[in-house]
């Protein structure tokens, strides 16, 4: 299976253009796969037939279908080549800005510059020479399209190797399909990760509810969980302190009715950017110093739900679940203890961010 | 192991000068003879462990934080367990939705749709503790509840009994059973708020558990009938909720004398101020409870009482989770075994109506009653479930002396007084139906798709109700089991954010 | 405030658990006590009639219980002891009476059995 794959990739990646050493032939190989955009066939010189036979393979009688990456958008230099050739009408193919430059493909500068075509690296004269159509590897498709080619006497090079990517396709399709029988119509999307049963519940109310578990209680903690997502639901919107707003939350009226969004932006909100980090050995002498660290996404989440736990502790109500929901309307109302938290926290990492060089600066010398 | 260097050339190495040696050593240098003694002064020094001293290392105990909150209040636990929340103000409001009236309640064009409960009825409802704390009132802007097939149903036979047709004055007596969460509880409601709009007397049991485990007073009836028992706590109970939940009793008038009570009963009474008697009074409150059915089931007054006798509405009577009431109680007699739950009056008189009534019908003047199996609180009892089939054969017509009418097993235990119980033999009073069983299955698709729509408009729902989706999750919810289908439409997603 | 037999007992406690707090009551002569009177198992204190509170004390006070049954069981040992038999003389050892082992665990026979036995 993998090495009909990599056939694939290998054509859909159009190999011409990475290649060093393009040859005239690899040249006009890769606007035929462009051959969609007429300007930059005519631009090529292709001939008619050709054009015509990519453009409409109904008309033909040919009734192949176009494989899925058959047509691939230029590289962006030779794109912009095109476009300024058209755009300046300098037919002699001189580029009209510097940094067109950069992406010209030698090929061009050869055709233009005799003197370096003299010059030219003896492998690529060789190439210059050769006629086109052929290539410097071969495959099973190849002969096969060899043996169609001889078939049909009468067809161009150009046009041979235009029918040659074709019947590549079209055989790496077919392999395609073979790969995955029995399928009418196409494969359905990929099911939202809530589909799955055992990850029904969003992320964040999966973390929240493993972080409020205790003693491997989990149905107690979801149980709690529902609690504070019911009270969230029916409890009035929150009244938003302008001093310390919700991060990208919808109008306050709003989030009651999607509550696990607003257990995510409550979350979101309180949640610190860093910790720090006490280490040894940066300034030496065995003094520790404190370095600030990023934390990721889910850590940032974790250290919220924590302080959010820690400060619901202190509340008057007789039951977890009532004191958690309450604090967590406190939070969005910006009434809670845990904002100020977060922004000693990031005083504080601001306040030692000259560590952080320090550190890399040891680490490079340790490298 | 054959060591590389010869032990004679150590020995021949000249010994270290005393200096260095540590003093432990030099010590028993001192009495090479005998180490025996030196090893003992050595070991009197060391710390060794007493005899039988444990040896294990002791962990400090962590000092506990004191407790700073108090324990709840007594009693508030249970409050807040049993609250019962019927709206939420941040749900959306549904502007075209209807409510149980007269002409809805028999509209078989509203099927499938949810319809509102009337708000002045909602005290009526809970008075009579129609809601239960887990049925998800609390979600939605006001509560509501889908009009399915069998809601019609019940619509139209409470529709004849009051009406003034042919069918006025029958009386139907059903058993609601089915698998968990399929509507059996709400189905109960649907009926008390139909009966509550033709202004019927409503009368409900809606926890049969507390009557048998043993948590309220229970007293002998009489030295007479010492092995009959009544609760008076729950039955003035039970007379509380009935006044509270039917206006109508104040507008009724006694029609008869009544002995039992402690003060006679005066003609003009209403039978409001008589249930109200065996509410203050625990004591009386079975003879007050007898004395209003009476009343309640009275067609004419007796002579002297006839001044403002009104005709009594019909009757309707549920009790939910019966097969708490088909087994041994808590309860002890005196000898310590335990008193069958049949044996208690109260239990006894609500079952005594499933059977025919002698001479005339359990509800004189008409009436429905609508006994509720439940799925996720009740004991086994094998007798029950043959009784529920013999009923559902009975019903299909099948006769006792058949061979495919079902028999409890032969070498299990049989309660044949739970048998008896369901056995309607005898000949029904003319007005007067046989005993039903109903059982509740899934909703149809069109009506899940109704009832899934309400959870779209009230915002709780952010999904395309396509027939597609609606069927998945119409059999997801094994096959429209509305509590199901409940979880469903509340499950929260995040898909828009 | 409820006096049983000279005790006063709070309105919130438990009947079962209040009766059981008298010498020579357990759970089964609570239980059967309760049953007599009709009294069921849940019922507090306060929520007893007075009627039923008289009949309890009645039977209570007919029982052999608290001093009475204390009397009676240091009576039995002490006639253990005076007739010299090998139970009166475990009895008086400190050691366990019912042929248990003494090697461990006899560490309510060194607490109940003396001289002078407590009760």
């Amino acid at each position: 299976m993998p090495p009909r794959l990599n056939l694939f990739t290998a054509r859909a990646v159009p190999v011409l253009r990475s290649s060093a050493t393009p040859s005239a032939a690899r040249r006009s190989f890769t606007t035929i796969l462009n051959a969609n955009r007429p300007c930059a066939a005519t631009t090529n010189g292709l001939t008619t037939p050709l054009q015509r036979r990519c453009n409409s393979s109904g008309s033909d009688g040919q009734g192949r279908p176009k494989g899925p990456t058959e047509d691939p958008l230029p590289h962006v230099s030779e794109e912009a080549a095109e476009v300024s050739k058209i755009m300046d009408k300098k037919c002699d193919g001189a580029p009209s800005s510097p940094e067109l430059e950069q992406g010209t493909p030698v090929s061009e500068i050869l055709r233009r510059d005799k003197d370096a075509q003299k010059h030219a690296p003896k492998v690529m004269q060789d190439q210059m020479n050769r006629p086109s159509g052929s290539r410097s590897f071969s495959t099973s498709a190849f002969r096969m399209q060899e043996l169609q080619a001889n078939n049909n006497p009468s067809s161009s090079s150009d046009d041979a190797s235009a029918a040659l990517v074709a019947n590549m396709i079209a055989q790496v399709t077919e392999q395609a399909a073979e790969l995955h029988p029995g399928l009418k119509f196409p494969a359905p999307a990929e099911l939202p990760r809530t589909e799955n049963f055992r990850k029904r519940y969003d992320t964040v109310v999966d973390q929240f509810t493993k972080t409020i578990m205790r003693d491997g209680k989990l149905s107690k903690a979801q149980k709690n969980m529902s609690f504070v997502l019911d009270h969230l639901r029916t409890a009035p919107p929150p009244q938003i302190n302008p001093r310390r707003r919700l991060v990208g939350a919808p109008p306050a009226s709003q989030l009651p009715l999607n509550p696990v969004l607003y257990l995510t932006t409550i979350i979101d909100s309180v949640a610190p950017l860093l910790k720090l980090r006490q280490q040894k050995g940066i300034v030496g002498g065995g003094v520790s110093v404190q370095v600030p660290v990023p934390l990721t996404l889910r850590q940032r989440r974790r250290t919220a739900i924590m302080w959010i736990v820690e400060a619901s502790e202190k509340r008057r109500d007789s039951q977890f679940a009532y004191r958690l929901a309450n604090e967590l309307v406190a939070v969005a109302e910006g009434r809670s203890g845990v904002w100020d938290k977060r922004e000693h926290a990031h005083k504080l990492a601001t306040s030692v961010r000259s560590n952080v060089s320090a550190r890399s600066g040891t680490k490079n010398r340790m490298g | 192991m054959v060591s590389s260097f010869c032990w004679g050339c150590l020995t021949r190495l000249p010994s270290a000068p005393r200096a260095l040696l540590p003093p432990t050593l030099t010590a028993q240098r001192v009495a090479a003879f005998h180490t025996s003694t030196a090893l003992l002064a050595a070991k009197k020094g060391a710390s060794a462990p007493k005899y039988r001293q444990g040896t294990s290392m002791t962990m400090k105990k962590k000092k506990r934080p004191a407790e700073r909150t108090r324990p709840p209040a007594v009693g508030e636990r249970k409050a807040l367990r049993k609250r019962i929340v019927l709206s939420n103000p941040n749900a959306l409001e549904i502007p075209d939705m209807k409510e149980v009236s007269n002409e809805t309640m028999v509209d078989s064009r509203l099927r499938g749709s949810v319809l509102g409960l009337p708000v002045p009825m909602l005290d009526q409802l809970r008075a009579v503790q129609a809601f239960q704390p887990k049925q998800g009132w609390s979600i939605f802007r006001r509560p509501g509840t889908v009009v399915r097939r069998e809601t019609l149903e019940i619509a139209r036979l409470i529709d004849g009994i009051s009406g003034e047709g042919e069918e006025k004055g029958k009386v139907v007596k059903k058993i609601v059973s089915g698998a968990r969460a399929t509507g059996k509880t709400v189905h109960l409601l649907q009926a008390m708020s139909m009966a509550f709009t033709k202004e019927w007397v409503v009368i409900t049991v809606p926890d049969s558990q507390e009557l048998v485990t043993a948590t309220t007073a229970y007293a002998p009836l009489s030295d007479e009938n010492p092995n009959v028992y009544v609760q008076p706590e729950a039955t003035a109970a039970l007379l509380s909720r009935t006044v509270t939940a039917n206006p109508v009793l104040s507008k009724l008038k006694v029609s008869r004398e009544h002995t039992g009570l402690k003060a006679p009963v005066p003609a003009g009474t209403t039978l409001e101020d008589l249930a109200k008697m065996g509410i203050k009074d625990p004591a009386v409150s079975w003879n007050a409870f007898q004395a209003l059915w009476a009343e309640l089931g009275a067609k004419s007054a007796a002579p002297g009482f006839e001044k403002g006798f009104q005709p009594r509405p019909p009757m309707l009577v549920t009790v939910d989770g019966i097969a708490h009431w088909m087994k041994e109680s808590k309860y002890n007699n005196v000898d310590v075994q335990p008193i069958h739950a049949h044996d208690l009056l109260f239990v006894r008189h609500f079952l005594s109506l499933l059977k025919p009534g002698t001479g005339q019908s359990s509800l004189p003047n008409g009436g429905m009653l609508l006994y509720a199996t439940s799925a996720s609180n009740s004991p086994t009892i094998p007798t029950l479930d043959v009784a529920l089939k013999q009923v559902a054969a009975r019903q299909a017509g099948v006769r006792p002396s058949a061979p495919e009418f079902p028999h409890p097993d032969l070498y299990a235990k049989t309660d044949q007084r739970v048998l008896d119980a369901f056995d309607s033999y005898g000949l029904p009073a003319p007005k007067e139906g046989t005993l039903e069983l109903q059982t509740l299955a899934g909703l149809t698709r069109e009506e899940a798709r109704g009832y899934l729509e309400y959870f779209a408009h009230s915002g709780l729902l952010r999904e395309n109700l396509t027939d597609e989706w609606i069927g998945e999750k119409w059999s997801l919810a094994g096959g429209g089991v509305i509590g199901e289908l409940e979880r469903i439409g509340r499950r929260l997603r995040v898909n828009t954010a | 405030m409820v006096f049983i037999l000279g005790v006063n007992f709070p309105e919130r406690n438990l009947v079962k658990k209040s009766l059981e707090t008298f010498f020579g009551v357990g759970k089964i002569h609570s239980t059967r006590l309760l049953a007599r009177f009709h009294v069921h198992p849940t019922c507090k204190i306060g929520e007893l009639a007075n009627k039923q509170v008289l009949d309890i004390q009645a039977a209570l006070s007919e029982m052999k219980i608290e001093n009475d049954l204390r009397r009676q069981v240091l009576d039995n040992i002490k006639r253990l002891k005076e007739t010299g038999t090998y139970r009166g003389r475990r009895h008086a050892l400190g050691l366990p009476v019912r042929g248990q082992r003494t090697r461990t665990q006899t560490k309510t026979a060194v607490k109940l059995n003396r001289m002078e036995r407590r009760l």
